[in-house]
């Protein structure tokens, strides 16, 4: 053991002063622009953005009816209110990220539950972690919500910290991470100070709207409707007493509350320095980000399938990653048909694909799994269709090198469908409002099949370290799917891929270029 | 190959034996009939089907042999998984792998997909060389029980009552296990890298070997000769002789010692009062014996004896496990709400009872021990009445050293 040489060496719990070597400068900025379809935030170019930096945001009810009535889709919470998300700097578009809600059900479910739980459900409004329900034994083991409030064992309510309340009466106010919008975020810590002559620095929000206002037993589903300006776009209703409620489910956001938490980052001189030159392009060097390329597409309707039938229909999607460096593709379908369910009970009509639970934001498994393959510079990635329902969790989990955290009764059918005819439902996971009551009784069993979405890792090995993509050459990668639809689901579907490409940030003559 | 994507895939079904219907298991308490009252273990799932696992070269040189497979899963799982994340993530690769009986069941009402991992040490390595600079290629047989280990009733627990009621069908089911396929990433260097690439190299992985004993009065010393120089640990589990094999109960339930169990029903519990875990006559690692006599005669917690248990199977790594006073014994904890001062009922908590082993780490270095030359003993003091045998599983878990050549493979420890 080394000698003690000075006195103050013997002083316990003390040690030597060191100098800094970094400073975190915490600071609360408001928008620039803010209206209820639109945020811009004008960043100084000051500092190293953190990417724990965080937007804050707050909805409220429209209608005192509403009051404590509504709350954000439990499987997106806030992000829910995002349509997309964009990084500009002097005009050039660093990141963006299309259909937010979508993206972040898929990218939160790789979130532990003990996370989700525990972390996701206050700062975001998530609520999908999956537990066996209090009901005895009528419906023994069915699941349900973890995080209820009971009333009794047969009864259970939301949080009231999820309820959306009234203006003036608070509510939860919910955070997004930048990080969780730009995936540049998650593999850089952004230099802002290199950016002084670069030009405006911003972050713009384009935002969902709820505005239906018009009430009735058919609440939710208005005819003629565009489906995004009704409920389930940014917030769901609770039920009460079995029936679903007749009130004004709009919402609006709160602009006082629109803020973005700041965290700044300074370190000494030999680091900003590293980083000014790992940037500099006059000298060659750049650095490597994930951005999320979108791509929409559309299955209409097919021929009516025969009672007791399941349709085949095969189709190729391509997605445009041509010339990029494609990390890994994730893909979901969703509904946004409505339909007459019939003239009994107090819900005429309503969504048919949207879920009492997370609205708009179902992502729909199919009653017969769906089939996959797909095609990359001319090659099949797979040597056989993929259609092995937990074979494709399996894929999934090699995308993050870590495992999807869902229930299988979110992720599919597969436990629940007959394997023949129409596939039709026989069992049931999720209790029935008779023997088990949550949010005045919401269906638990619409959240059945909710949270599908599918996906292939093409980096050489596990796991997606920058440094590891497939270049796509000229042709598009395209998705080989066979999907099917029986009688009772024969309606237009929306593909949304989502595929994270690698492109590379550098500065050049004081001005950014992004590079695919 | 990678074996971290390596995957059993394929569909599983259990189906009738006289009509080939699936069953359509009912899990509200009412009385069981032709075609309900058919589950499988669900801490274990469809995995509970496979009985032995051996994997080998591709020149037919064994290297790691697993045998009661189903039972090792049932006898570990539990004990680094949470409910939560069993429930969150854990059943998307197998529909049945459940924290409840008649979740298990409801599951079991349809064909189901699944793509589980082997749990073998050998393939819990990062890489593995199977070119023809490694192991020239990797064969895999698996081994599958009889249906009556793997299918077994469900079991209904009423909202107050820690012993729940069998529900178990008039006919007798089969299961079914179709379009397999083994799916991995494999690696596939170069012609430049390969060139590089040395022909012999050195494998260490973690094995389990399993040895199956009876366990029969109140105050029984057992032996093995484990042979194995780098031991970390050995854990034991046991169920009524009578149940094993046996479709009327569970045959992969975690159960303490018990008196007087029957073809269809458990036993009156027999309790472990004290443990001694020896090395050649010698108590070791501890110099004392595991002794809680106070907490097994009372159904209180034996933390002394279940504390080192869980240690051999998680080796220290204790953040996920199903461990809790009402799966260990039954016991119910906690509320529902502290405002409501609701009892947190048994339908919404693991099944109560269903996990109980006995078991000792037996170095915190993970090192290991030589039991090359020693014996390993091993005394449990209980109340069993010497008229009822226990089946007594010993775990024994050893560091294993393999080098690979072009000659073969040749184990160093």
């Amino acid at each position: 053991m080394a000698e003690l040489e000075r006195a103050e060496d013997q002083v316990l719990g003390k040690s030597e002063e060191k100098e800094a070597f970094m400073k975190v400068e915490s600071t609360i900025l408001e928008p620039i622009v803010c209206t209820q379809s639109f945020i811009r935030f004008q960043l100084a170019p000051k500092g190293v953005l953190s990417r724990d930096s965080m937007i804050q945001l707050r909805y409220h009810c429209n209608s005192s009816a509403a009051d404590a009535q509504l709350f954000h889709p439990i499987n997106v919470g806030i992000s829910a209110a995002i349509r997309t998300a964009t990084l500009k700097i002097g005009g050039v578009i660093v990141s963006k990220l299309e259909n937010v809600p979508y993206y972040h059900a898929m990218t939160k479910a790789y979130n532990s539950p003990a996370y989700r739980s525990g972390i996701d459900n206050h700062l975001h409004g998530i609520n999908n972690v999956i537990s066996q329900n209090s009901a005895p034994t009528t419906e023994s083991g069915t699941f349900g919500l973890k995080d209820v409030e009971p009333i009794s064992a047969t009864e259970g309510r939301l949080p009231y910290t999820m309820m959306i309340r009234e203006k003036g009466k608070g509510g939860p106010v919910h955070g997004i991470f930048l990080k969780d919008l730009f995936s540049i975020l998650n593999d850089v810590e952004l230099p802002l100070f290199l950016l002084e002559n670069a030009g405006d620095i911003y972050i713009e929000l384009e935002l969902n709207q709820q505005t239906n206002s018009q009430t009735g037993t058919d609440v939710g589903n208005i005819g003629g409707d565009a489906p995004k300006d009704g409920l389930g776009t940014i917030a769901d209703c609770i039920a009460k007493s079995g029936v679903r409620q007749d009130i004004d489910t709009s919402v609006s956001l709160d602009t006082d509350s629109v803020k973005m938490f700041v965290d700044r980052l300074y370190f000494n001189e030999d680091i900003m320095a590293e980083k000014a030159e790992s940037l500099n392009a006059s000298k060659g060097r750049m650095i490597q980000y994930v951005d999320v390329v979108h791509t929409t597409a559309a299955l209409k309707q097919g021929p009516a399938p025969a009672v007791n039938t399941i349709q085949a229909k095969q189709l190729t999607n391509q997605i445009a990653v041509s010339g990029m460096d494609l990390q890994n593709l994730k893909w979901c379908y969703t509904v946004s048909k409505k339909e007459t369910l019939g003239p009994t009970g107090q819900v005429k009509q309503k969504p048919l694909y949207s879920s009492d639970f997370v609205g708009r934001y179902k992502m729909w498994a199919t009653p017969k799994a769906d089939s996959y393959n797909i095609r990359i510079n001319d090659m099949m990635f797979y040597n056989t269709e993929v259609s092995n329902t937990a074979f494709k969790c399996s894929e999934l989990e090699s995308i993050y090198a870590t495992p999807v955290a869902l229930s299988t009764a979110l992720y599919s059918q597969d436990a629940e469908t007959e394997k023949t005819g129409a596939y039709n439902v026989k069992t049931n996971l999720f209790p029935d409002t008779t023997s088990y009551l949550l949010a005045g009784g919401l269906e638990l069993r619409q959240l059945s099949g909710s949270h599908h979405f599918a996906g292939a890792n093409v980096t050489v090995a596990y796991g997606n370290a920058l440094d590891d993509s497939t270049h796509i050459g000229q042709k598009p990668v395209e998705v080989q799917h066979t999907f099917y639809r029986n009688k009772d689901t024969n309606y237009d579907v929306t593909f949304l891929y989502f595929a994270e490409v690698v492109k590379k940030l550098a500065m050049k003559d004081g001005r950014v270029e992004v590079f695919t | 190959m990678d074996p971290r994507t390596l995957r059993l895939q394929g569909k599983y079904r259990i189906v009738s034996d006289t009509t080939n219907t699936l069953p359509q298991n009912i899990t509200d308490g009412s009385a069981a009939s032709a075609t309900s009252g058919v589950g499988s273990n669900p801490f274990c799932g469809i995995a509970g089907i496979i009985d032995q696992i051996n994997i080998s070269t591709g020149n037919s040189r064994t290297i790691e042999s697993i045998r009661s497979y189903n039972s090792y899963l049932a006898t570990t799982r539990p004990f680094f998984t949470s409910a939560s994340d069993v429930n969150n993530g854990g059943n998307l690769y197998d529909a049945t792998y459940q924290i409840k009986s008649t979740t298990n069941a409801l599951t079991t009402n349809q064909e189901t997909d699944f793509a589980i991992q082997l749990r073998t040490g050998f393939f819990h390595n990062n890489i593995i060389p199977i070119s023809e600079k490694g192991t020239s290629g990797c064969s895999i047989q698996i081994s599958l029980c009889q249906n009556n280990n793997q299918i077994q009733p469900f079991f209904v627990f009423d909202p107050s009552a820690p012993e729940g009621s069998p529900i178990l069908s008039t006919t007798e089911f089969r299961f079914e296990v179709f379009d397999l396929a083994l799916t991995f990433d494999t690696l596939i260097a170069s012609s430049s890298l390969y060139s590089k690439i040395p022909s012999t190299g050195v494998l260490q992985f973690n094995t389990v070997s399993s040895i199956v004993s009876t366990l029969l009065s109140s105050d029984e010393t057992k032996n093995f000769n484990f042979g194995t120089t780098n031991t970390l640990a050995v854990t034991h589990s046991m169920i009524p002789s009578i149940h094993l094999n046996n479709r009327k109960v569970d045959s992969l339930r975690l159960c303490q010692p018990e008196n007087g169990a029957t073809v269809n029903g458990k036993g009156t519990i027999a309790p472990v009062t004290a443990v001694t875990y020896m090395k050649s006559g010698r108590m070791f690692p501890y110099d004392y014996e595991l002794s809680s006599p106070d907490q097994a005669l009372n159904r209180r917690p034996s933390a002394m004896i279940i504390e080192p248990a869980q240690n051999s199977v998680s080796l220290y790594n204790n953040e996920d496990s199903m461990l809790s006073p009402c799966t260990f014994l039954g016991l119910t904890s906690g509320r529902l709400n502290l405002v409501k001062n609701i009892a947190q009922p048994y339908p919404c908590i693991s099944d109560p009872n269903s996990l109980y082993i006995l078991g000792v780490p037996m170095d915190s270095a993970r090192t290991g021990v030589s039991f090359a030359r020693d014996n390993y003993s091993v005394r449990i003091k209980s109340g069993l009445d010497q008229r009822s045998p226990m089946t007594l599983f010993t775990y024994c878990l050893a560091r294993n050293l393999v080098q690979y050549s072009p000659a073969g493979i040749q184990t160093l420890e």
